[in-house]
């Protein structure tokens, strides 16, 4: 098992390498210039030519990448350009909040999807189907920007049952967990629709394999059938669907934080776009490919878990 | 071995006398096609006695699996369904029980072991956990002592290294050894009968042997009655005691082993055994059927055999009754012609 | 069941009208564009022509959705906004197929080194938020219409390369392939006239389904502020500017949800429907 994590870790320095080489390009390598953005088209040339060599844009693109790639290796992630912070203490004073909601999140869906899929699967076309298929269609209709307004609309600002703009940094667990409920009742709706759906095609095509048909001669009652020896099965498809939204998901929980108001990885987006933040903006990017190539390795673990052909094969 | 040894040995592996495990009793079973339903196999009945072997044989779609589902309980719901007849295991009417009583039995008086190891085991738990389930859930042991008697039934199917192996998975297992650990399943809980579905089909011609041979030792020393499926008649010659020959739902040919090689009569056990290629004959002389099974739609009424029969007369349309032949009256045969 | 029974399959198409749910789907899509491209008949108001009199005013027979905080109409304003989200929709999604689908079906067919960096790279590009890459994309590039569409269709193109790449390798399994090569046939008359017309169907449910991950994407943007810039009216944005006045005004955040809501239910539906349609395997 620990030679499997290893080899998983390393494999992960390939793919990390390149998705910050993705941000690199993503944040420089555009046309116009950068300065522009940053301070407006009525900077002065003076400060224009500051900024340049404040951000190294002057330097060769190769050097500019050498540096960045330096950097981060350091553990440093610049500093803002409005407030002159280091980037990497900003971040890790709200990531705690934003790791809180993802994973609340994937609770949630794991919690409500996988046994609305189980009993869907079934029941075909019985009510608890059509309530899953519901369920899922409206999880991927709903942006998570529209659900969690009108989350916000219905339960605190008609319903009044939990606050719109709550302490989420309070000791006290039962605020927290009220400040947490509806951002993670948002984002964990995305993750009820893919899990139900996984789960569901899952167990039907569970239910007509062969082991299963073994397990029905050997006399075990259904439950048993069901819960033990059909699900272990479909938890290989969970755990890859659950990975391969795992983007989506950052994404999502970055947008319920903005909506909720929430501290997290969100709001210093948002102040760094509508500062012109192009330091911080950078280095927030790098953090979410950080998370990105962790949630993949996570996964990639779970797997050995899950699947005894990997651990052992 | 002495003579009085050897006597007894024999008579050891003589079918018991007195009541069969397994009797089938005019089973007709229905399956549904875009809502009707046809009978998917018609009016079957056989019994097996411990120590006894019984071979179900024919083509693809004859409905010899469909019968061994219909004895198990396991016709999938929705799709297919008993329609008359009655299945009584060990002296308990299957037919008419609950599902919670068929449960019971299942595992328990009756295993089966069926055609794909690989896809019938459960590939996320491990094997010795599966032969110790049926243990647990029919005869309440807990779950060490169920391990234990697992492990014992790893070696009784003759696995190499099975206390290393308890806690391996399917597919670290190869073909043979995995429809080993399905026997072990089947045998965990000591059933009276044993279905198996063409268990060496999917196997090495040299591993089929292996298996074969592990079954019959396994008959003797636990005194099952075996239902063996099977479209190979080679099988059939080595382990069976009786065979019965399925033609689109009916029992056409139903005999004692050498006598039905000695004398197959009906035309489809004819030409199912011309049709075998053998050794000591060139491949010019293989003589295939003419024609195919018929879809369950558009299977005619009266004999089924009919459409491909060389030696079809104008009653064929009526459906014969099985018959026992003056000669032999142990060996039934299903036609007009040939048993009038 | 394994048993040899012959049961007939039911075409494609009648298998997708039993889907009410394609019907309903295509339905309500068809209507949604037909009230985009008649937007400037049917709008009651001009979506831009602001009233300081009516100022958030909550629906009325006048003013059926309401007025935002500038007096404008805010039905006339949702109506409008459906142009933006389904031409910024329709095209993104436009681009990232051709450009995707192209790469994918080269480079799964040639197979090799190639196939294997742009398979890598592809799978890089696919794990990053595809929001959050749209976001830097229109944060640096700056917002308007162009750069939308072009940031939304960079996040689309691996997408479709990963389709249709896997489904020309399924291809390349079934022997008609190489049937084609012993026939003569020029690489590129292989890929495009015989490959690629049969992996349209998956790239077409992928394609719906994308459609309304576009619009998920431009809507969000606005909201984030990085849409086509005011005073265009787009649905994000109207939900935007009504979200500081949530307590007050809720009616400019809940029509344009509906409207979105509604497309891209549609879109699913239409995407799923599709899916079933084309899958033999999927039961009655």
């Amino acid at each position: 098992m620990l030679r499997f994590i290893v080899n998983r870790l390393l494999l992960a320095l390939p793919t990390l390498w390149a998705v910050l080489t993705l941000v690199f390009v993503l944040v420089r390598v555009v046309p116009g210039d950068p300065t522009i953005v940053v301070l407006g088209d009525q900077a002065s040339p003076a400060a224009r030519a500051a900024l340049r060599e404040r951000l190294g844009l002057n330097k060769p693109l190769i050097a500019q990448y050498a540096d960045f790639m330096v950097q981060i290796a350091h553990g440093d992630l610049g500093r803002s350009l409005v407030t002159n912070r280091p980037i990497t203490s900003d971040v890790a004073a709200v990531l705690p909040y934003t790791i809180e909601l993802t994973l609340a999140a994937l609770v949630i869906g794991s919690l409500i999807g996988v046994p609305l899929g189980v009993v869907a699967a079934q029941r075909r076309d019985g009510f608890v189907d059509w309530l899953a298929r519901i369920v899922s269609l409206a999880g991927l209709s709903f942006p998570a920007f529209v659900s969690g307004i009108l989350l916000l609309i219905a339960f605190a600002v008609e319903l009044r049952w939990f606050p719109v703009i709550s302490t989420v940094t309070t000791t006290d667990p039962l605020q927290r967990l009220r400040a947490l409920a509806l951002p993670s009742i948002n984002l964990g709706l995305i993750m009820v629709a893919y899990v139900t759906r996984v789960t569901r095609s899952g167990m039907l095509k569970a239910l007509s394999d062969d082991y299963v048909r073994t397990a029905r001669a050997k006399g075990l009652p259904n439950r048993i059938v069901v819960w033990r020896h059909a699900l272990r099965n479909v938890l290989i498809p969970i755990v890859t669907v659950v990975g391969l939204y795992l983007g989506v998901l950052i994404g999502n929980a970055v947008l319920t934080e903005i909506v909720f108001n929430r501290p997290g990885l969100g709001k210093l987006i948002v102040s760094a776009l509508n500062q012109r933040d192009y330091s911080l903006l950078q280095g927030l990017m790098v953090v979410t490919a950080l998370a990105v190539v962790v949630a993949n390795i996570l996964t990639d673990l779970t797997y050995g878990l899950v699947d005894p052909r990997v651990k052992a094969g | 071995m002495s003579a009085a040894a050897e006597a007894a040995t024999d008579a050891a592996l003589e079918p018991e006398s007195g009541e069969p495990a397994l009797v089938v009793d005019r089973l007709t079973t229905s399956i549904r096609i875009d809502r009707r339903w046809f009978d998917a196999v018609r009016d079957v009945s056989f019994e097996v006695h411990r120590r006894e072997t019984l071979a179900l044989v024919g083509e693809s779609g004859c409905g010899k699996s469909l019968t061994a589902l219909s004895v198990m309980g396991l016709l999938p719901a929705g799709v297919g369904r008993v329609s008359s007849g009655r299945i009584t295991v060990d002296g308990v009417d299957m037919t008419a029980a609950s599902e919670a009583k068929a449960q019971a039995m299942r595992g328990d008086r009756i295993g089966m072991i069926f055609q794909e190891p690989m896809t019938s085991l459960n590939p996320v738990l491990p094997v010795g956990f599966q032969i110790a389930e049926s243990l647990v859930e029919h005869r309440g042991l807990s779950r060490r002592q169920a391990r234990r008697r697992a492990l014992e039934l790893m070696e009784l199917v003759r696995i190499p290294a099975a206390a290393q192996r308890l806690d391996a998975y399917a597919h670290q297992f190869s073909g043979g050894m995995r429809q080993r650990v399905m026997i072990a399943i089947a045998l965990a809980c000591a059933p009276k009968v044993l279905i198996a579905d063409e268990p060496t089909t999917a196997l090495d011609v040299t591993i089929q042997a292996q298996v074969l041979a592990l079954l019959a030792d396994l008959q003797r020393k636990e005194g099952l009655a075996v239902l063996l499926i099977t479209h190979n008649l080679g099988v059939v010659a080595s382990v069976a005691d009786r065979v019965i020959v399925m033609y689109g739902g009916d029992v056409v040919e139903s005999a004692p082993v050498k006598e039905f090689f000695s004398r197959p009569t009906h035309p489809y056990s004819e030409a199912l055994l011309a049709a075998m290629p053998r050794v000591d004959r060139s491949a010019a002389a293989l003589m295939p059927i003419p024609g195919q099974v018929p879809t369950l739609p558009d299977l005619p009424p009266g004999c089924r055999f009919q459409s491909r029969c060389p030696l079809r007369i104008e009653r064929c349309a009526e459906l014969p009754p099985l018959i026992a032949l003056a000669a032999a009256p142990a060996h039934g045969v299903r036609c007009w012609v040939r048993a009038p | 069941m394994n048993t040899a029974v012959a049961i007939a399959a039911p075409s494609a198409w009648k298998r997708a009208t039993r889907s009410g749910g394609l019907v309903v789907g295509l339905a309500l899509a068809l209507t949604m564009v037909v009230i985009a491209i008649a937007a400037p008949w049917i709008a009651p108001f001009d979506p831009n022509e602001q009233n300081a009199l009516l100022k958030l005013e909550p629906p009325s027979a006048a003013h059926l959705f309401g007025t935002d905080e500038f007096g404008r109409d805010v039905l006339s304003r949702v109506i409008f906004g459906a142009r933006i989200s389904l031409f910024v929709g329709a095209f993104a999604t436009l681009a990232g197929v051709v450009i995707g689908t192209i790469i994918g079906v080269v480079s799964g067919y040639f197979g090799g080194l190639v196939d294997r960096l742009i398979t890598a790279a592809t799978d890089v590009l696919l794990s990053f938020p595809q929001l959050i890459m749209g976001l830097i994309l229109v944060a640096v590039l700056g917002a308007n219409l162009f750069n939308l569409i072009l940031a939304i269709a960079i996040t689309a193109v691996p997408a479709f390369i990963r389709v249709a790449r896997a489904s020309t390798f399924a291809m390349k399994e079934r022997d008609f392939v190489d049937a084609c090569r012993a026939l003569g046939f020029a690489n590129p008359r292989i890929m495009f006239l015989h490959v690629l017309p049969n992996i349209m169907d998956e790239v077409v449910v992928m394609a719906s389904l994308w459609f309304a991950a576009a619009i998920r994407t431009e809507s969000t943007l606005a909201f984030i502020g990085l849409g086509v810039p005011p005073p265009t009216a787009t649905w994000g944005g109207i939900i935007r500017d009504g979200f500081d006045n949530l307590l007050d005004a809720s009616w400019l955040s809940i029509f344009p949800s509906l409207a979105i809501l509604t497309i891209m239910i549609a879109l699913n539906l239409i995407g799923d429907g599709l899916r079933d349609a084309s899958d033999p395997r999927a039961p009655q």
